[in-house]
């Protein structure tokens, strides 16, 4: 009788192990896999994400690339359009002196050519200023964006006004012409497609940050919209502004007031880090 | 790391194989006793290897006071109880404690971004030995103990222990041929912030 029971003990003790075993098994079998397939859908996650990361930045250069053109072409078109014919009107004048010798008429083909010279030297300022606005190097970013507000101003359509609370020291100055670029950037847009009847742009420092606001009444857009025209082919100058933020290491954005009257467009850029991306 | 903690758990068991169990000389008595000190020579070995892949400071500080109060307590059951018969619960604790810092650890890697492929490392390969031979072993021992003077119930015992040690060193093959950094197995280099 005994030992039908250390048998039957035994089969039970078997099955018993057996099964605990296959059990403590599976679960570290079930664990491991766990953790590998959640790995690889980690990796693929941040393929993806690297992906549309490289995909931002061609877009980017894309749109800098682009830019480049443009500018080039409108400098092109102001040399060719307007230089061009000046300088030849005045070389015509000047011809006009050896074939004909009266001395009145050479006195009057000598005067016109100086006022042509005169004006295309005048134009020439124009394209260089709006290459580097002299007062932005010069006197630095608040007298620039003050000049370009007066000038905007100046036309009745727009009130555009600005308040630099606490800029003691100056930036460095690729960092300043990179913030006026984008200043002058949305200040465009806005005059574009806002149909806004104020602007008024206000700086801060805080904490080792410098803060540009914008404000302005028109028709704007949040940081949703920004990021859908950044990522879609269209909208030039918003990846023209996402490239210069990116090269500040700053922050943009873009929001609707809690009052729901105007919108609000924050630079935060950062100063203690000096060194810009490239 | 996790295969140079492997070899000196291989080197061990050989010098004992070889020149402590096989001899007919050696004691019953003797013989549990070398079991019980095998208990805390894997126990510290597998401890070391966690001190040292392990990444966490404050993870290590905790797991250095278990360590710690283990290796006391184990260090007690062997000068207190009597090397006449074997007692499972040490090597149960020790496994658990082994078992528990193996999950530490791949909970550890999982939380960090910066090497996804950590699944093609030596280390994480050496773990997955590890995790499988206490696992699948831990049973056995913690009922083992009522059956063991049945020579069916060992030899069943004896199956279990010795599937699950060609398992082991398998994995451990798998291990061998990994390389320590995953990033480089895989030829990428992804960076993520």
């Amino acid at each position: 009788m005994k030992a039908p029971m250390i048998l039957l003990q035994t089969e039970g003790f078997s099955g018993f192990l057996l099964f605990g075993t296959m059990g403590m098994l599976a679960l570290a079998i079930g664990m491991i896999i766990f953790i590998i397939f959640h790995q690889r859908k980690v990796i693929r996650y941040q393929m993806q994400l690297q992906e549309m990361e490289e995909e931002q930045q061609k877009l980017l250069l894309n749109a800098s690339i682009r830019w480049q053109e443009e500018e080039r072409q409108r400098i092109a078109a102001d040399l060719h359009d307007d230089a061009g014919p000046l300088l030849a009107t005045a070389r015509l004048y000047l011809n006009e002196n050896l074939v004909n010798q009266d001395l009145n008429t050479q006195l009057q083909s000598i005067y016109n050519a100086k006022q042509i010279i005169d004006d295309t030297i005048q134009l020439i300022r124009n394209i260089s200023h709006s290459l580097m606005p002299p007062t932005l190097k010069n006197f630095g970013l608040e007298s620039a964006v003050n000049d370009l507000f007066q000038k905007i101003s100046g036309s009745g359509v727009v009130n555009a006004s600005c308040r630099f609370h606490d800029y003691r020291e100056r930036l460095r100055p690729e960092q300043e012409l990179l913030i006026f670029r984008v200043i002058q950037e949305l200040v465009n847009n806005i005059l574009k497609h806002s149909s806004a009847s104020f602007i008024h742009v206000t700086q801060n420092y805080d904490d080792e940050r410098f803060f540009i606001r914008l404000h302005h009444d028109g028709k704007g857009i949040t940081q949703s919209d920004f990021e859908k025209l950044n990522k879609s082919a269209a909208g030039l100058g918003l990846k023209n502004i996402q490239s210069r933020i990116k090269v500040l290491r700053a922050k943009i954005e873009f929001e609707k007031d809690a009052s729901q009257t105007y919108f609000k467009v924050t630079l935060d850029i950062p100063v203690s880090n000096m060194e810009l991306t490239t | 790391m996790g295969l140079r903690v492997f070899c000196a758990s291989i080197l061990y068991s050989l010098f004992l194989n070889f020149f402590v169990l096989s001899n007919k000389t050696v004691k019953q008595e003797y013989y549990l006793l070398t079991l019980s000190i095998t208990t805390i020579f894997e126990f510290f070995l597998f401890s070391y290897l966690f001190f040292r892949i392990l990444q966490s400071k404050q993870t290590l500080k905790l797991l250095y006071l278990v360590t710690a109060i283990v290796g006391v307590y184990l260090f007690y059951e062997i000068s207190t109880n009597p090397i006449t018969s074997y007692d499972p619960v040490p090597s149960i604790i020790s496994f658990l404690i082994i078992l528990i810092y193996c999950i530490i650890y791949l909970f550890e890697r999982v939380k960090d971004p910066n090497d996804p492929f950590f699944y093609f490392t030596t280390t994480f390969w050496v773990v997955v030995a590890l995790i499988m031979y206490c696992a699948g072993t831990f049973f056995a021992l913690m009922y083992g103990k009522a059956y063991l003077q049945e020579s069916a119930a060992q030899n069943e015992y004896d199956f279990i222990h010795d599937s699950l040690y060609i398992i082991k060193n398998i994995i451990l093959i798998i291990a061998i041929f990994s390389s320590e950094s995953g990033n480089l197995k895989t030829g990428r280099n992804l960076k993520f912030k």
